[in-house]
């Protein structure tokens, strides 16, 4: 075990230094090495929330808090946190406020959820901004439970709105006040004693990537892909630029600037994205989890390149353009010519996503996904499209659709046949051939081909529905 | 509340997997064949046995016994021997120092196998006569000449797919050698019995030799009623090669694949009216697909005979069962155990009959709802009937033709959403259809301290029996239930034990605890009675004392067992329970199969947005028949629980199989999605009926695990009425799940492809 390098992290109140492989999945060093039970194995593939737990980052002097899936989670992006399971929330005697809240309504049957789901609720509590009834059950949306129906879950998300919600004073750092409610133990008043991260470990997402070697971001895509092949060839870990907790994102030459290590909950809570994609904050919720949202970032979705991916095909309605860089330099291209084929891109050997670069302008921008499960589900097909209104007809218009091709596919011809004509049904019916015959979509897990191809359709009209009502455009719809 | 709730919340509730390791424990894990039908040519085990940490490998050769785990016939073996017929069928069990290696080693076992065609569709393997058992009819009246008098008739097809169980440990056990040649099996299944029988026999031992304890389940609905048996068997297995523990735990991706789940059914139904809208006539044929070997099938298509008719008296009935056989795994229990399928047919038919007839829906349901007194199919007679009852709450308590106006009104006002809804009353029989089961024993023993040990052979997982049956004891016993434990569920302690299923787990292992708790009632009363020297018929035992007329005598609960021992009194007392009134003749297909019914209703609300396909559960509101409920937080959580499991089987939950190969395509939970708290209704409400009673079951409650299932199967009629409302012209089939592709194809009158298994 001594080959790998020392890992060091507070597990509960418990310093931990670990020379398990830095590939190693966090779950697998949880529950096979140490013996945390309390941490359940549901799936391995961020889909159910049995594994969930709470990993605190120093971000500035500050210990931020996030529920994560430790099966999404390598050992060696570790170092420096502090991890908090199931053990390390519970009180020597009786229970804390929310676990009594659970019990008292009946929401643990089986028991095999509950874990996950009180870390869940509890990063809720440390680090929610929308701290209702609603955002209680949105903490949740990640977590699986097969007994209760959820019924009594939502009647638990009530009472803690009711009752745990309260915070003097209301701002962010709530980590004294949950002390003092009982809800978190004492120990997390000692994050002083938060294990340091050595400096040569801090930089490295800036240094020259290594040829060959696996590059992971934030992992929720990748691992899932490896997991045939555990603890082998340990990939090569990206950490965030600096440890801050603002995301990079400057405004230069009227564009907006994403760094790739971008996560989708930064890009949830993002106020600049928001003047582009009003409804960005809802668009992330019904893609992924919390857990998952702060873990999956934006350079490694599109790296990934699914071709039905939700931020993908967004980014592609925003013009969106890469900036790539290597030990050779930078370079610069559109995120379309940067989907070649089947999960194939123009990422050389040992080149990342460096950034995103989106227009800063002002266009109406709708976004549509169907999947068989509306929430945290693959979109059978999804469609994004900006477009600008001069007086009855239509300006600018660029659309993106995934699902129908083997990339998440820019559309070129129906974008055109719109730009300047005038905004009636039969321009949009028009358009809507066009996208016909651009499209090519498959039979596959994820619905058939003239399902797809119909609901493509569908989404289209929906665009138009729902950007430009009252212009009596329903009778598109036949 | 649940006794299990304190731990659960605490995380300190041990599943097989969290258990302290013994020392030296190896790791197990399965190659199964990556085809749907073969003939082995060769198993190569070498390469697997070099692999590193690789300490064991084993195959149908190393089976000392009879390599045999079908219960109720005799046609599948653990590893297989020389051929497979569904993908992920078991071939050989690899064991290793870590679970990495034995994995490894389980992909280097080279496997030579001559492909044969497989066989996938139901149908066509009736055709081909392909049966798991002779077909079965149950008739009632003279089903022809009804037809003759109908004024209506209509006729079609109804498909219902598969469900996976998604219970979230996946199948897990672990094997220790004990002295002597022995094993303890620590096992995640519904039937501890069923594991020692089976492994003793594929050992060769005798049960003696098997211990199976169970402490818990991290959920089971059904897939570890037989489904638990092989894993456990191959864990002991290697254990009693190696001498060593041995833990086999499925992957999620390993237990999707290798393991059985709901039976998809395809049927033909035929429903025959009076000009009335009273059912005359109805006939229907099951295919069940039953995937490669019996399993469980047989005993669930007989439950599919039972619940053909609904909860509707109908006169005259020809019903027909074929257990198909195909290349697909094994398809087993789960929660209603065929139930479900058969009534989702008959719904169909009368939704049909609706249609046909330009009647609400629930209008002929409300016409030809069971009563007290009538017949069922197979001859018998309802007996506390709340058929009627249930619904009439409904309508009233949720007022449903306001809820139909408001849907009227909204449908009128939106272009692209519509409301639907949907009546659903439900009628489920409780005993296991095979008499034999239909047993439980009980140990209690109370301490010298007053604490009570309760063990009997139900299996906690989640349905809160633990809870059960301290409540029964406590009751029985007259004392508060903090003073009552109950045991891990262990072969040693009750032996021959049935399954914890059928929704009879509380009913059965109740109604033997209380019985034992009598028995140390009875001794200690008149121990009571000698002390206090009053007669014995004076006094009971409650509120925790000796009470003589109604008022405590000085005999409180401890001092009353302390000095009942120091008098030498027996205070243990094993008891067991068999169901009475039960009898059912498989030749005539006739008798008394259950014990019981359970009654309820429930009225299902949706909104389909008809632009995009997608829809959503507003709300279900729900009367349901519970008898004197044992302990009510627990059984709303079985209701609302089953209720989201039907809703997600009818309308969400899509298992595919590849159809030229038989492989299972929706193989992960990326793939295969179970409901999550966004898919699950807003608004659920459960009101249980008052002042009823169930003299067939202990302390008058009712079994409640599989009933409400059916609930879930009103969403679909109300997606359908929703739709409608867009679209009402089109022929529309039915074939369940409901997903968003058959939705948004049907809504834009578009054919799509035909559907799978």
């Amino acid at each position: 075990m001594s080959e790998h390098p020392a890992v060091r992290f507070l597990l509960n109140g418990e310093v931990i230094e670990t020379h398990a492989a830095p590939g190693r999945l966090a779950l697998d060093h949880l529950r096979r090495d140490l013996r945390i039970v309390g941490v359940k194995e549901g799936c391995r593939e961020g889909d159910c929330g049995a594994c969930t737990v709470l990993l605190g980052e120093l971000e500035g002097e500050r210990l931020v808090y996030r529920a994560v899936p430790a099966c999404m989670l390598l050992v060696g992006q570790l170092q420096g946190t502090h991890l908090v399971t199931i053990e390390g929330l519970t009180p020597s005697a009786g229970l804390n406020p929310l676990q009594r809240i659970v019990a008292e309504e009946g929401a643990t049957q089986c028991g095999f959820c509950t874990p996950g789901i009180l870390i869940a609720w509890t990063a809720f509590l440390l680090g929610s901004k929308q701290l209702t009834r609603r955002g209680a059950i949105k903490a949740i949306s990640g977590n699986l439970c097969r007994c209760t129906g959820y019924a009594s879950l939502r009647r638990c998300a009530s009472r803690i709105a009711e009752e745990l919600v309260s915070f003097e004073p209301p701002g962010p750092i709530r980590t004294g006040a949950l002390v003092e409610k009982g809800i978190l133990p004492r120990f997390f008043l000692l994050a002083s004693f938060l294990p340091r991260v050595p400096d040569q470990l801090a930089d490295r997402a800036k240094a020259g990537p290594v040829a060959e070697s696996m590059v992971i971001a934030g992992g929720t895509d990748l691992l899932v892909r490896f997991r045939e092949r555990p603890g082998e060839a340990p990939p090569r870990i990206l950490n965030r630029p600096e440890l801050s907790p603002v995301i990079r994102k400057v405004r230069v030459n009227d564009e907006l600037v994403l760094d790739a290590m971008t996560t989708f909950e930064e890009l949830h809570d993002s106020a600049d994205l928001r003047q582009l994609v009003p409804r960005i904050a809802t668009y992330l919720e019904l893609i992924a989890s919390p857990p998952i949202r702060a873990r999956a970032t934006l350079g490694g979705n599109i790296a990934n390149a699914s071709p039905a991916a939700d931020v993908d095909v967004i980014l592609q309605a925003l013009d969106a353009e890469l900036e790539l860089r290597s030990k050779k330099g930078k370079r610069r291209l559109s995120l379309g010519e940067f989907h070649l084929g089947y999960k194939e891109t123009a990422l050389r050997p040992g080149e990342v996503i460096d950034e995103i670069h989106l227009p800063l302008r002002q266009r109406r921008f709708n976004f549509e996904k169907v999947s068989r499960r509306r929430w945290l589900d693959v979109a059978a097909v999804n469609s994004a499209i900006s477009f600008e209104v001069d007086g009855d007809r239509f300006g600018a218009v660029t659309l993106a659709v995934g699902g129908v091709a083997p990339i998440p596919l820019r559309l070129s011809r129906a974008p055109v046949r719109l730009e300047g004509e005038r905004i009636e049904p039969e321009t949009i019916e028009a358009a809507a051939e066009l996208q016909d015959e651009e499209i090519a979509p498959i039979d596959d897990v994820r619905g058939s081909a003239i399902y797809k191809r119909l609901l493509a359709r569908r989404l289209f009209y929906a665009h138009f529905l729902t950007l430009l009502p009252g212009r009596g455009l329903e009778r598109v719809v036949r | 509340m649940n006794v299990e709730t304190h731990f659960h919340v605490r995380g300190e509730s041990p599943f097989v997997d969290d258990l302290p390791e013994p020392a030296g424990m190896l790791f197990a894990a399965v190659c199964a064949s990556p085809v749907a039908h073969a003939r082995i040519v060769s198993i190569d085990t070498e390469g697997a046995r070099s692999s590193p940490g690789v300490r064991g490998v084993f195959t149908a050769r190393d089976i000392p016994g009879d390599n045999q785990i079908g219960v109720i016939v005799q046609d599948e073996e653990l590893l297989a021997s020389e051929a497979v017929h569904f993908v992920g069928q078991p071939l050989a069990l690899v064991v290793a120092e870590s679970i990495e290696e034995a994995e490894r080693g389980a992909a280097a076992v080279g496997l030579e196998l001559e492909e044969r065609p497989g066989l996938f569709d139901p149908r066509l393997a009736a055709e081909r006569g392909e049966l798991i058992v002779p077909s079965r009819t149950l008739a009632s009246g003279d089903v022809d000449a009804a037809f003759e008098r109908c004024h209506t008739i209509v006729e079609g097809r109804v498909d219902s797919g598969g469900q996976e169980h998604v219970y979230l440990e996946t199948q897990a056990a672990l094997a220790i050698p004990l002295e002597g040649g022995r094993l303890r099996i620590h096992s995640g299944t519904q039937a501890p019995t069923a594991v020692q029988r089976t492994t003793a026999k594929l050992l060769a031992l005798p049960m003696t030799a098997v211990e199976v304890e169970v402490m818990r389940l991290g959920g089971a609905f059904g897939g570890k009623e037989d489904q638990a048996t092989p894993w456990s068997a191959l864990a002991a297995l290697a254990a009693l090669h190696t001498g060593r523990a041995v833990k086999l735990v499925l992957s999620r991706e390993d237990d999707l694949r290798f393991t059985g789940k709901r039976h998809p059914y395809s049927s033909d139904y035929k429903l025959g009216l009076d000009e009335a809208g009273g059912i005359l006539a109805f006939e229907a044929t099951y295919f069940q697909n039953a995937g490669a070997a019996a399993d469980l099938s047989p005993a669930i298509l007989e439950r599919s005979l039972f619940h053909s008719t609904g909860a509707y008296r109908i006169p005259s009935v020809r019903i027909t069962g074929h257990s198909c056989r195909t290349n697909l795994p094994p398809f087993t229990a789960f929660r209603g155990f065929g139930g479900p399928q058969a009534v989702f047919v008959i719904e169909c038919a009368l939704t049909a009959a609706a249609e046909a007839l330009g009647l609400p829906r629930e209008e002929l349901q409300r016409r030809n709802l069971l009563e007290n007194g009538d017949v069922l199919p197979f001859g018998m007679e309802l007996e506390g009937c709340r058929a009627k009852r249930c619904v009439d709450e409904v309508l009233e308590r949720y007022d449903f033709a306001a809820v139909r106006e408001r849907a009227r009104r909204f449908n009128d006002a939106h272009s692209f959403e519509k409301r639907g809804l949907s009546l659903m009353p439900i009628c489920f029989g409780i005993s296991f259809t095979n008499k034999t089961l239909n047993q439980a024993g009980a140990l209690v023993h109370v301490y010298t301290d007053g604490t009570v040990q309760v063990s009997t052979g139900a299996v906690e997982m989640g349905q809160g029996v633990a809870t059960k049956m301290r409540a029964v004891a406590a009751r029985t016993l007259g004392i508060d239930s903090s003073r009552v434990s109950i045991t891990t569920t262990s072969t040693t302690t009750v032996a021959n034990t049935s399954p914890t299923a059928a929704s009879s787990g509380a009913d059965l292992n109740g109604k033997a605890t209380e019985l034992a708790c009598q028995r140390i009632v009875e001794r200690l009363i008149a121990f009571a009675a000698r002390r206090l020297d009053v007669p014995a018929g004076e006094l009971t035992i409650e509120g925790e004392a000796v009470q003589r007329s109604g008022r405590a005598t000085e005999l409180c609960w401890e001092t009353l067992v302390s000095s009942a021992w120091l008098d030498r009194v027996n205070l243990s007392a094993q008891a067991h329970y068999a169901t009475p009134r039960l009898d059912y003749d498989r030749e005539r297909e006739s008798g008394r199969p259950f014990a019981y019914h359970v009654w309820g209703a429930a009225l299902t609300e949706v909104t389909v947005d008809c632009l995009r396909g997608v829809y959503r559960v507003d709300s279900v509101r729900i009367v349901h028949d519970a008898g004197k409920s044992l302990e009510p937080l627990v059984d709303r959580g079985q209701v609302e629980g089953a209720l989201l499991q039907g809703i997600g089987w009818i309308a969400l939950e899509e298992l595919r199989f590849d159809e030229a190969t038989g492989r299972l395509v929706t193989d992960s939970l990326a793939t295969y999605k179970a409901p999550d708290i966004d898919f699950a209704p807003e608004s659920v409400e459960v009101h249980f009926l008052e002042d009823v009673d169930n003299p067939a079951a202990v302390m008058h409650s009712k079994g409640v695990g599989e009933p409400p299932l059916l609930y879930g199967i009103g969403a679909y009629f109300a997606l359908r009425d929703a739709a409608r409302a867009y679209r009402s012209e089109e022929a529309w089939t039915f074939d369940a799940p409901l997903t968003t592709e058959k939705m948004l194809l049907a809504l834009c009158g578009v054919p799509g492809p035909g559907s799978c298994s």
